[in-house]
Order: C-alpha cells, then structure tokens, then sequence
C-alpha cells in the first residue's frame, strides 16, 4: 500500500490534469444513467400512455446524452492516458540517470536482463496502471455502488432477484484470474524456453553440425516444443470453458428481469419501461464488476512494479563526490597507491593487501599475476570505480576522493577486458569520449590502433554500424577500435587490461604494435599474460592473492628466483619439455586461480 | 468471442494477399480438417443461439407481459406459463451458446496449433538441414524472428483471426435476418447506423493499428537503447558519457511520449465516435419504433405489428453491429501481416540445403586417417576464390599445422575437409572415399572439432561432456575429463559435474570452458581431429594446464591445427602455409626455417619475441 501511495504520488506535479481526469469521470458516471433512463421514459409515457408528441424530444434527448457522454468520455480517457505517459516520461528518465548513477559495485551484483525487465516491464505496468486501471478502478467502483442504489429504488425485489447471478459471476471472475491466466502465463514461459533452445540451436551451430547431432537437436526442440503445444491447449481449453461462461452469467442475469421482472409488470409492481431501463442497468452495473478481477490483478503487479523500481531508485551510490571536490583539468600522470586494500563487498576475502607503488609521469608500469591475483581491481581503483577500503590513492598529490569524478576520469583512457561497442557507426564508437571529433583525429586514432584499414574496407567504412547486418566484428578487430576509442581523449594516463580474449598469433601481434606506440609519453598501466608485452615497461609489478610480491624491470626479474621467473620458464618452453615438479605447481595454481575469479561463481 | 490477438498485425511488415501462399499455409490445416468442420459447426450453433434471446425477450413482452389485441385477455395463469417458457427457452439459448463456444474455440485451436506444431517443426528441421553458408549470410536474431515471430503471426491467424472473421459475418447475418424478420420498416431504419458505423470503423481502425506499431516500434527503440545503456554502462562512466547518452535517451523517451499520446488521441476519440453512433440508433429505433406504433395506434389497428417488446428487442440488436465491424476492420491488416510472415517462412523452406548426402551414398568405414586433398578450388560466394588448386596429402596419424594470416584460407580447408561446403572443383577424400560420396552423418561423427569460440550448451557439466558421446557412463566422462586435466576443477565446483553451465558457458572462466571442449572431443575419440587453436586470455600457468591437456588429445590422431602457439607449430608433423588461397610451403619446422620462404618470415614477425 505505502508502494501505491508513492507510486500516486507523481502524480502531484500535473493537478490540472487529475482534476479534469476525475471530474470527467464523475461526469461520465452520471451520464451513464441517462440513456436507459429516457428509454424508459419513452416507452412508459410516449408509448403506453400515448403522449406521442415526446416522442421527437426524448429521442433527441438521447442524441444530446450521447454527445455529452462522448464529450465525457473523450476527455476522461484522454486526460488519464496522458497522465499516465506524462508520469512515466519522468519516471524513464530518473531512472536512466539513476543507472548512471550507480556504482560498479551494483552492476557486479545485477544481472543485464533483471535490469533491463524492471525498466521495461515494470514502468509498462505501472504506466497501464496509472494510465488505465486507476481511473477504472474509481469508475468501477462508484459505478457499481452507484447503480446498485438506483436499482434498489427502482425495484428492490427484482434487485435481489437478479444479485442471485452475482457469487456465481464473482467466482467465475476469480477462477478466471487464478486458473487461466496463470496458465497463460505458464504458456508465457514455454514460449520462452522454446526460444532459448532455439537461440543456443542457432548460436551453437557449428558444434552441432561437427558433432553431427542434428537429430538430437531436433528433439531437444520437439520437446520443447510439444510442451509449448499441449501447454497452449491446455490454457485454451480453459479459457474457451471460461470466458464464454462469464458471458452465459451475465445471460441469466437479463433472464432473471424477463422471469421475475415481467411477473412484476402483470402485477402491475412496476413499469414496462423500467423492466427493459433495468436491462440496460445490469449491463451498466456487470460491465464494471466484470472489470473488477482484471483491475485487481493490475493493481497488484503494478505494486510490485511498483516495488522494484523503488528499490533500484533508492539504492544509492557508494562512489559520490565530495563537497567542494577539485576539478583537475590536466593531470601530470603521477600516480601512487599508499598501502591501499580492498575487498568485494560479496565476498569478505581482501581482494588487494596492501598495495603500494609509484608510478611516475610518462612510465609504463606492467602488472602480472595469475587469474585472480587482484590485477583488475588495481585498475578499477585508478579512475574510481570503487574506493579502497584502506589507504589511499593519489593522482598528482590529490587524494582521489577530492577530485571531481568527471575530471579524473576525463583524464584516464581505458581498454577494458571486455570490449564494448555500441550499435553505432564505427566513427561514433571511436569518438565516444570526445563526440565532437574531427573525421581526421578519428582517422589518426584508427591508424594509430592499427584498425583504420579493416575499416576502410568496410562496405560503409566509418559508417558502417557494428553488430548489423553481419558487421561482425573479431573479438581482437574490436579491440583495438577499443584502443583507438582510448586514444582519441589523448589521455595522461592510460589504463589496458590486455587480457585479450582468444586472437590468434596475428592479431595479437598487431594488437602488441597499436599499444606500444600508444603509450609512448603517457603513464601506462597494463595487465599483460604474456611477457612480450611486459619487457619494455619501466616498472613490472608482479601480484599474488592481493600483495605486491616482486617488483622490478623484465631484466632483474628474471634474474632472481620467483613467479616472474617461473611464468617466463613456462612460456618459453615447450610444454613437453616441462619437468613433473613443475607441471604439478603449475596445475595447483591454475585451478586456485581458477577458483578466485571474484563474482564469475553462482 | 473477441479472443482476438493483433499482436502479430502490430509489428513486422504487410504484404498484399497472395492466394498460392494462403492455400499453402491452409496445406497444413488439412491432416485436422475433422476439428475445423467441428469449430465450424459449433460456430453456427454459437452464432444463432447467441441471438436468440433478445428476440424471446421481445416476444415475452408483447405477449404475455404486455400483450395487445385478443392476446391481452389471456388469463393470468396462461400469461405467467408463457412467461416462463420463453424465460427457460431464453436460458437455455444462453447455455447452448456457452458449450457451443466453447466447441468452437477448443476445436479451432486444436486445428490451428497442431498444424502450427507441424508447421514450425518443419521449418526447424529443415533449419537443421541447411548448409553454413546460409547461416553466414544472417544475423540469428533474424533466424530466430522467423521462427518464434513469424509462426505465430500465422498462429494468431489460424486460431483466432479466421474464425473470429467467419463466426463475425455470419452473425451479421443472423442479427440482419432476424431485424428484417421482425419489422422491415423498422429493421431498415435502423440499418442508418452502419454506414457511419462502418466509416468510422474502417477510417480509424487502420489508423489506430498504425499507431500502435508506433508506438511498438519507439518502445522497441527505448528498450534497445536501454540494453545498450546497461550494457555499455562501464564504458560510459569511464568515458564519462553519462550526459550526451542522457539526451539520447531522453529524446527516443521523448519519441515514445508523443506517439503514445498520438494513439491515445484516435482512441478516445474511437471509442466515444462508436459509442454516439449507439446512442444514435437508440434514438432512431426509439423515435422512428415509437411512431410505427403511434400510426398503428392511431389507425387503431387491434394487434399492430410492432409492440414495445419488439423495439426492446431492436434497442439491444442495434447496439451488436458494432463488434463484428470492428473485428472485420482488424482482418485485413492481420491477414496481410500473415502473408508477409508467410511469405519469409516458406522462403526458407524453399532454400536448398546446399550440403546433402547424394543418392546412394554410403557410410564412410571406420577412419584410418589418410586425408587427401585433390587440387581443390572453392569460393563461398560466386567466382572469389578463396583456395586455389589446394593439393595436400596427409598420411594416418600425422599432425598437420596450417599456418597463414587471416583470410589465407586456413578455415577453408577445414570446413571443406568438415563437409560444411563442397569443392568448387577437385575433391577432398578421407582413406580413399571422396566425401561427396559417404553420408554427412557417418562422416561428422567420426570427425573431432575443436573450436576457437568454445561453445558450451546450458545444461550440466556432465551434459556437456557427454555431448561427444550421447551413451557414455560416468566413468568414461571422468576419465575423459581427468586425461585433460579438468576433472580437478570441475570436482572443485559447487555441484562437481552436475553444475550448470550457464548460457554459453557464462559462468565458467575461458580456460575451463577449453578444457571442457577437449573432454568432450576426447569421449568422442575421433578418428580426425581438427582443431582451431587460439591463443586466450589465460594466466601462463592455465595455459600450461592447456597445452597438455592439447597433448592428450593429439596424441595418435591425424589432426589438423590452425595453429597459433608456436609449441603447437613447432611440434608438427607436416606445417602447410598458406597466403591467398594457396598453399605456397609445406614441411616440417626446421625444414622450412632453412628454407627462408615464407614461414621463416612469419615466425620471425611474430614468435620472435616469445
């Protein structure tokens, strides 16, 4: 109820439009009772009695009642359908810059498609509320209540007579709302995993066709699909004993007034014109109740919409900036880690213990450990993508927390592990950190990354849009537009998670090139898996379970007994040539890194 | 019965209404013709009955509630007995119309979903069936819209949109009968209210629907953006975007505002246009009924032929043109969006598969391992050659590294050696059969593939393993597993081998994703292997696990390597480089080093720093 009554309370800016909503309602209700009313008028008085010359002016009686109830009508659905568009408008936009506002850490924690369902499927709902079932919800209602007194006036004997259809009808509307739509909704999920199967069918073909297993692909659909058919048959099945039954009540109802009713007329209990007016009544008053279930429903799941988007509006942001907070315009690139430690808030394993290091304006420093040794979350701490639990980080003396968020990012360019393109034209991928860039500083980043010749084969070149029409591209080919993407800001510190996803030999040499040239001049960290990327840094730091435990140049490193060391032997020689011992502590630490990968486990 | 779904007429395109096609798809509702002619049959019943009861309503009236003339000295008991006949006659229509509707619906889902059971799974088998080729030539949404989308837009069609249309024209025709039947003077006066009915109908039905994909299609468009947003949001922070993709945003919600206020504006005035138009016929049968009978009365006529009873019955008849106009108006825009569905399913129905076993093609034995290629030629598309006079022998057990850069043509000798295409010319043989002449089946099955993308199926651990071999016990599934060294880490997870994999293998690191794509190979034990190795974005020490791991798997196989570590080339029986399509080297590591071609400088460009 609280949810309802915040979820009402947007509806505070637009008073104009709710008052003329409801007066239009209350205005319709009212001219609801018009109609049957002059019906009976007609056929008691003009008719049965015989004063014919009301004949003209009752039926234009009714014309005028029509209009005035379109004019009613139009107005009321009108105004709450714009209410209910004008909230949600609102509502989209909050939330779109609440997502912005989030923290890594929350992305961490939500899954895209839960996401994406509480923004699309739960502001849908709470929009078919506010714009259809609260005002109906009114109207239903007053409507009933309403017509239920006129109708007591009129003949209270035949009221009860015909309420008798009443339990029934309620308990066919609830056995519609708890034994078929929930069918329905079932037949929903089907469809869903139909769809699922058929996805991996299509994305797994490859597999599939090697291993030869079209017919075990084929029932693996068959039976899906059977499910999704009998499903669907089943949920017709009730649905077609169902709806039409509801129809057969509200039947018996108009029944009731000729049985009982015409009784009353012969008794001379009541008139003509009022047993055919009280047709027209039930109608008015069945309408609405019929309503009701379908109303309740919605009211319900746009609570719990309702409960959700609250909740993800209300989830605050743990990285804010600090009152007062210094803009930077153009770092230097110095940047030092002071005994900084950090942890995932899931997990409660330190992921950094105690990190330290100097990085100077203008060197690269090379970052190495295995799966899990806390190398990312070095990264993600430079450009405040969280903040460390201890300690602190400086970039060119500042704390990082009195800096603004946007010019310390601003300042930072960052390939990240896994790239991401937008569906756009290759040139506004590029320029994504700078929109307002020339075509020739996008050409000269492209050269740069190594990537402007693919692109300028492209049918379409910089125009051609990533992901359509079969414009794939290789996972190395969007790297480095990743890299040119990074290069464009012409950042002082550059951040390149080189963990590249699988490339062959070629491509990884070319990715190899477009960085070295790219961080000349600039302070550059990167994770590297393989060594060759390593030897020309200024500073090779190596990590293992959150501590710094070597730091020094590829030439001393290698000098001195340690992983470093090991990870060289390792690459360098041919796997067979590998002693048992070795192998053995290789393995060990492989699956420990294996099991370390923070928030990749369900 | 307004069990009426337009979702399908609501997205997608239209197409003009094509006989040949409309009697294809009608191709499928023939094995249920029993059921159609059922549904048939009970919507006579449903549409007659369901108009049964205004027209008893009136007869009660006039006769015996209100009666006239000689009928108005009935006595007490005969008007109350004829009363309760017509009310009985009356409930029992009602019920007759209930079970007849529900004979109706129930039978004509019955038709239309079995036939579009059989419809889609059709089309899903002979998806299975055709050849990569076309499956490179289209995005999988596009696939997948065929076959959810596109076949419901037909179910929606079959189900409901057919006999709601038919079961609307016939009681039109009974509402009609039974006006004229009653007052023809009265029954054409009323009638004035169609022609505004029907202008108004077809002039803002259309126009609604087109609203309506509107307003879809901005929805879409927000959701779209939205995805990308959430997606993407890692990316925007750190390129501190969040303010231009607001505007964004905000101006596709903006887009979205105005077409739905657009659709609600033809609708509230829709709605309240259809409602004027029945108070309108109110008016007229109240009016234009009153004064037949006032003549009638006035002429003093005993028993005219119009009472108050009949214009009851008029009053309720009038207001039921209504909802088969409106119905009528929705089929056309519903069929034509079914014909265009129609016409991309049987499309691809009509595709040729391309790669297919020939007549009496037989099973290839099992496989030696003695691989041939007979100075092939192959293009994927038209004169483009991508592999020019390929001419390679390989003997049972050797392990062959092809070497070149992108494009060279590497993956081409593999997907033909696969039989995922044909030969343009020349011909590829395995122990002497060329593979055009041995079922794809016996062939694929004896085949081993490793893939540079490992794909992963969801299910368990074990499922995925067991992918190589559908029959295989534990045992056999943990040895494979151990010989790769997966079975430690796969023991070490949650539920050991019956943890689910999410989709694609979401929750597994690419490293163990890999090692599972090797047991699965090994369980099938193959008699080629053929492998796309790439180097991944594993730690050194994982890649050790990798490497021997690869090792097991070679070990006694003819293989094949598009090779990219350069242990894997090193190790080679036979390396065959490639540039352009042909194969310019071939021979072992150290021959071709002292050779100085080719492979001397691609190993110096790129492993000469590992």
């Amino acid at each position: 109820m609280r949810t309802i009554w915040r979820l009402l309370s947007y509806l505070k800016p637009y008073p104009g439009w709710l008052a003329l909503s409801n007066l239009s309602m209350l205005g319709l209700v009212l001219m609801s009772f018009a109609i049957p009313w002059l019906t009976r008028y007609v056929i008691d008085v003009a008719i049965i009695e015989g004063e014919w010359h009301l004949l003209l002016p009752l039926a234009l009686g009714v014309v005028a009642a029509g209009i005035l109830h379109g004019m009613m009508f139009f107005v009321r659905r009108y105004s709450s359908a714009l209410i209910g568009q004008l909230v949600i408008f609102d509502l989209r936009n909050q939330l779109y810059r609440h997502l912005h506002e989030l923290p890594f850490s929350f992305y961490d924690r939500s899954r895209t498609g839960e996401l994406m369902s509480r923004v699309t499927q739960d502001v849908e709902t709470m929009r078919r509320f506010l714009a259809f079932g609260l005002v109906n919800l009114v109207r239903s209602i007053l409507m009933s209540v309403g017509v239920l007194t006129f109708l007591m006036f009129i003949n209270w004997r035949l009221t009860m007579v015909v309420l008798i259809t009443l339990p029934p009808l309620l308990f066919t509307i609830r056995a519609f709302a708890t034994r078929v739509r929930p069918m329905y909704r079932r037949v929903q999920e089907e469809l869903a995993g139909l769809t699922s199967v058929l996805q991996e069918n299509i994305a797994g073909l490859r597999v599939i066709r090697s291993f030869a297993r079209e017919e075990y692909e084929i029932e693996k659909f068959e039976a899906g699909h059977r499910g999704y058919l009998e499903q669907n048959l089943g949920a017709v099945r009730r649905w077609a004993f169902f709806f039409p039954l509801m129809n057969m009540i509200t039947g018996m109802g108009t029944v009731l007034i000729l049985w009982y009713g015409g009784r009353e007329v012969i008794a001379g209990n009541m008139s003509l014109g009022w047993l055919v007016a009280f047709n027209q009544y039930l109608a008015l008053l069945l309408g609405p109740l019929r309503m009701l279930g379908w109303l309740v429903n919605l009211t319900e799941r746009a609570s719990a919409s309702a409960t959700r988007v609250f909740e993800l509006l209300d989830t605050e942001s743990d990285i804010v900036e600090r009152p007062g907070a210094i803009d930077l315009p153009r770092a230097r690139g110095h940047v030092e880690f002071e005994d900084v430690w950090f942890e995932y808030a899931a997990s409660g394993d330190p992921v950094l213990r105690g990190v330290s290091f100097e990085a100077r304006p203008g060197e690269t420093v090379a970052i190495l450990g295995a799966t899990g040794s806390g190398k990312s979350t070095v990264m993600n701490l430079i450009p405040r993508f969280y903040d460390p639990h201890r300690g602190r980080i400086t970039l060119d003396g500042h704390d990082l927390r009195d800096l603004t968020i946007e010019s310390l990012r601003r300042n930072i360019g960052m390939v990240m592990q896994e790239t991401f393109l937008f569906s756009a034209p290759i040139a506004e991928n590029v320029a994504y950190g700078r929109p307002g860039a020339t075509s020739e500083e996008i050409e000269a980043a492209a050269k740069a990354a190594q990537i402007h010749e693919l692109i300028a084969g492209l049918p379409d070149g910089y125009d051609t849009v990533v992901g359509e029409r079969g414009v794939g591209l290789s996972g190395g080919q969007k790297q480095r537009v990743a890299i040119a993407r990074a290069l464009l800001l012409n950042p002082p510190i550059l951040i390149l998670d080189d963990s590249t996803s699988s490339v062959d030999a070629e491509t990884e040499h070319l990715i190899q090139e477009a960085l070295e040239r790219v961080m000349k001049g600039r302070t550059s960290f990167i994770i590297a898996q393989r060594l060759s990327s390593v030897r020309s840094a200024d500073q090779v730091f190596v990590l293992d379970r959150g501590r710094i435990v070597q730091r020094g140049t590829h030439e001393t490193l290698i000098g001195v007994p340690g992983i470093y060391r090991e990870i060289h032997q390792l690459q360098s020689a041919d796997s067979v040539e590998i002693s048992e011992e070795i192998f053995e502590r290789a393995r060990l630490k492989a699956i420990e890194g294996m099991r370390n990968i923070p928030g990749g486990r369900i | 019965m307004g069990h009426m779904h337009l979702g399908g007429a609501l997205e997608g395109e239209l197409k003009p209404f094509d006989s040949r096609m409309f009697f294809r798809l009608m191709g499928y509702l023939r094995p249920y013709r029993w059921w159609l002619a059922g549904s048939l049959a009970s919507l006579f019943v449903a549409a007659v009955a369901a108009q049964a009861g205004p027209y008893l309503l009136g007869r009660a009236i006039d006769e015996f509630i209100n009666p006239a003339g000689p009928a108005a000295s009935l006595p007490m008991d005969a008007r109350l007995g004829g009363l309760d006949l017509y009310a009985l006659l009356f409930a029992a229509s009602l019920i007759v119309t209930w079970l007849a509707e529900y004979g109706e619906t129930y039978c004509m889902s019955w038709a239309a979903q079995n036939s579009i059971f059989d419809l889609r799974s059709a089309l899903f088998r002979h998806l299975q069936r055709l050849g990569l080729k076309w499956f490179d030539a289209r995005p999988a949404g596009v696939i997948m819209s065929r076959v959810i989308n596109d076949v419901q837009t037909l179910d929606e069609l079959l189900s409901s949109g057919l006999t709601t249309v038919f079961g609307d024209l016939v009681r039109l025709l009974v509402i009609v009968t039974i006006m004229l039947g009653m007052n023809v003077r009265l029954a054409l006066a009323s009638f004035i209210t169609i022609p505004p009915l029907l202008l108004m109908v077809f002039y803002f039905r259309p126009r609604i629907l087109q609203a309506h994909r509107q307003v879809r299609t901005r929805v879409a468009e927000i959701n779209a953006n939205l995805q990308e947003s959430i997606s993407g949001v890692r990316v925007t922070k750190s390129f501190v975007r969040e303010e231009e993709n607001f505007e964004e945003f905000s101006l596709r919600n903006q887009n979205n505002y105005d077409a739905t206020v657009a659709a609600e504006f033809l609708m509230s005035i829709f709605q309240p246009g259809v409602m004027l138009i029945g108070a309108l016929g109110t008016a007229v049968v109240l009016w234009y009924g009153g004064s037949i009978i006032m003549r009638e009365t006035l002429d003093g006529l005993a028993r005219g032929t119009l009472g108050p009873g009949t214009l009851a019955a008029f009053l309720v008849y009038v207001q039921r043109f209504n909802h088969p106009l409106q119905n009528l108006s929705s089929f056309y825009t519903q069929m034509q969006s079914a014909m265009a569905s129609c016409e991309k399913i049987f499309a691809i129905m009509d595709t040729d598969p391309g790669v297919k076993d020939a007549p009496g093609s037989r099973d290839l034995p099992p496989i030696q391992g003695r691989v041939h290629f007979e100075d092939v030629d192959f293009a994927y598309e038209g004169e483009n050659l991508v592999l020019r006079n390929a001419d390679l022998r390989v003997e049972p057990g050797s392990r062959v590294a092809l070497v070149g850069h992108t494009g060279a043509g590497k993956s081409t000798m593999i997907n033909l050696l696969c039989r995922f295409y044909d030969p343009v010319r020349g011909r590829v043989t395995v122990d002497g059969h060329d593979l055009r002449e041995v079922t794809l089946q016996s062939l694929r099955s004896q085949l081993g593939i490793v893939l540079q993308d490992t794909f992963l199926f969801s299910g368990s651990v074990r499922d995925n393993i067991a992918y190589g071999k559908l029959d295989a016990d534990d045992g056999e599934i943990r040895r494979a597993a151990l010989a790769v060294n997966a079975h430690a880490f796969i023991e070490e997870l949650p539920a050991g081998y019956d943890t689910p994999v999410g989709e694609r293998g979401g929750n597994l690191s690419v490293g163990e994703r890999q090692l599972i794509s090797f047991a699965r190979a090994l369980l099938r034990d193959p008699g080629i292997l053929i492998l796309d190795e790439a180097t991944s974005s594993v730690d050194a020490y994982t890649e050790l696990l990798i490497q021997h791991a690869l090792d097991t798997l070679l070990e006694g196989r003819t293989s094949f390597i598009i090779a990219h570590r350069l242990s894997t080339i090193r190790n080679a029986d036979q390396i065959v480089v490639l540039e352009d399509g042909r194969i310019v080297e071939w021979g072992t590591h150290s021959e071709l080093i002292r050779a100085g071609g080719h492979y001397a400088e691609l190993y110096r460009v790129q492993f000469a720093t590992e």
